[in-house]
């Protein structure tokens, strides 16, 4: 059992992780709007009914959207484009979907490879884009959620300032929507860009997210 | 980035339940019935005179707009203030915790307590790129 846990000790610790920041997002989310209700002489809310609310989902889910666009670009961008000297680019030779020899599929599948990366036709090229395609699924669902649940969270603010709610085509247009999508992506696009190039050139020993220690700035694709 | 990912399975149920309570919290259908009720008997207890039963309608910080710095009796003050009789709602717009009425003649905004709808501003005109012009309001 103990072994079990240890080989999932990522996921594990980052599933807890994101509990906790979760609870504790709905808890001061929860707060934050009994704050501005009662300043406006209306009535707060309990913490399921905030569980239920747009504020809340719109909240989540344009911070998951914006994550999933992250792996999702990343993803993807690294088939084709590299970077000299980052443990998270692969080598620079190897740019593109690379060999069916390098991606071990169809006649050079391993007899432990996945099932359908030996078979041939649209389950091996559906399997071979699989990570990306799931990853795009998930990051347009969050979007979809983030635009239905930041509308309604935004009418409701809309009527306690005696303004008149938004339908759907205003609300695609309008600076609430734009400002919640870019002030997300604009941060992730800036943390793995700064990944890309830090880890050039500084080392984190033991972390496969680093080169080793001892590699040169300029060595590609090595993971320590 | 080879770093730690959300599992595919959790994160495909969390967007799931995420998109599942969306259906129930957002969009002009849940409370819509109790707030256009509210706001119509509003209407028809100011038309029939009965000021003391609207102002039980109201919500605190409206009552107190209502009466205003002379702290006027509600019912008397409510029943002075211009506002037009109304025959046929146009159309009812929920959001949360809160609501707009629109009848052919005036708008009324609401909030939802424990007991139920109440009116936050009535009285009101659209005006271009600004809130609504009300009668009263709970500022």
């Amino acid at each position: 059992m103990r072994a079990h846990l240890s080989h999932h000790g990522l996921s594990l610790v980052f599933g807890g992780l994101m509990l906790l920041a979760l609870v504790g997002q709905a808890l001061t989310g929860q707060a934050a709007y009994n704050d501005d209700a009662l300043s406006a002489g209306l009535q707060p809310i309990s913490l399921v009914t905030y569980l239920g609310s747009a504020s809340f989902a719109a909240d989540v889910a344009e911070n998951w959207q914006s994550e999933y666009l992250q792996f999702l670009l990343y993803i993807v961008l690294t088939v084709w484009l590299v970077e000299r000297g980052s443990p998270e680019s692969k080598d620079l030779g190897k740019v593109g979907l690379e060999s069916d020899e390098d991606q071990l599929v169809g006649p050079f599948a391993k007899p432990e490879s996945p099932a359908w990366a030996k078979a041939a036709g649209w389950r091996r090229s559906l399997y071979s884009t699989s990570l990306g395609l799931v990853m795009a699924v998930i990051f347009l669902a969050c979007v979809l959620a983030q635009f239905v649940a930041g509308r309604s969270a935004f009418n409701e603010e809309q009527l306690n300032r005696l303004e008149a709610p938004l339908d759907w085509s205003q609300y695609l247009g309008s600076p609430d929507f734009w400002n919640r999508m870019l002030q997300n992506w604009q941060s992730e696009f800036l943390a793995v860009g700064s990944m890309v190039v830090l880890s050039i050139y500084l080392r984190q020993r033991g972390s496969p997210e680093s080169k080793p220690v001892g590699a040169a700035h300029a060595a590609t694709g090595l993971e320590g | 980035m080879s770093g730690p990912r959300p599992t595919l399975p959790s994160a495909a149920a969390a967007v799931g339940l995420l998109l599942a309570g969306l259906t129930g919290c957002s969009v002009e259908g849940p409370g819509s019935d109790g707030a256009r009720a509210a706001a119509v008997n509003f209407h028809r207890l100011l038309t029939a005179g009965n000021g003391e039963r609207a102002c039980r309608l109201l919500s605190e910080r409206a009552v107190e707009d209502v009466r205003g710095p002379d702290d006027r009796a509600c019912a008397t003050a409510l029943t002075s203030l211009p506002i037009r009789p109304v025959a046929a709602v146009r159309s009812t717009s929920v959001y949360g915790h809160s609501a707009l009425v629109v009848f052919d003649a005036d708008a009324v905004f609401l909030a939802s307590f424990d007991d139920g709808w109440r009116v936050t501003a009535a009285g009101c005109s659209p005006r271009q790129d600004q809130p609504y012009d009300c009668a009263f309001e709970a500022g």
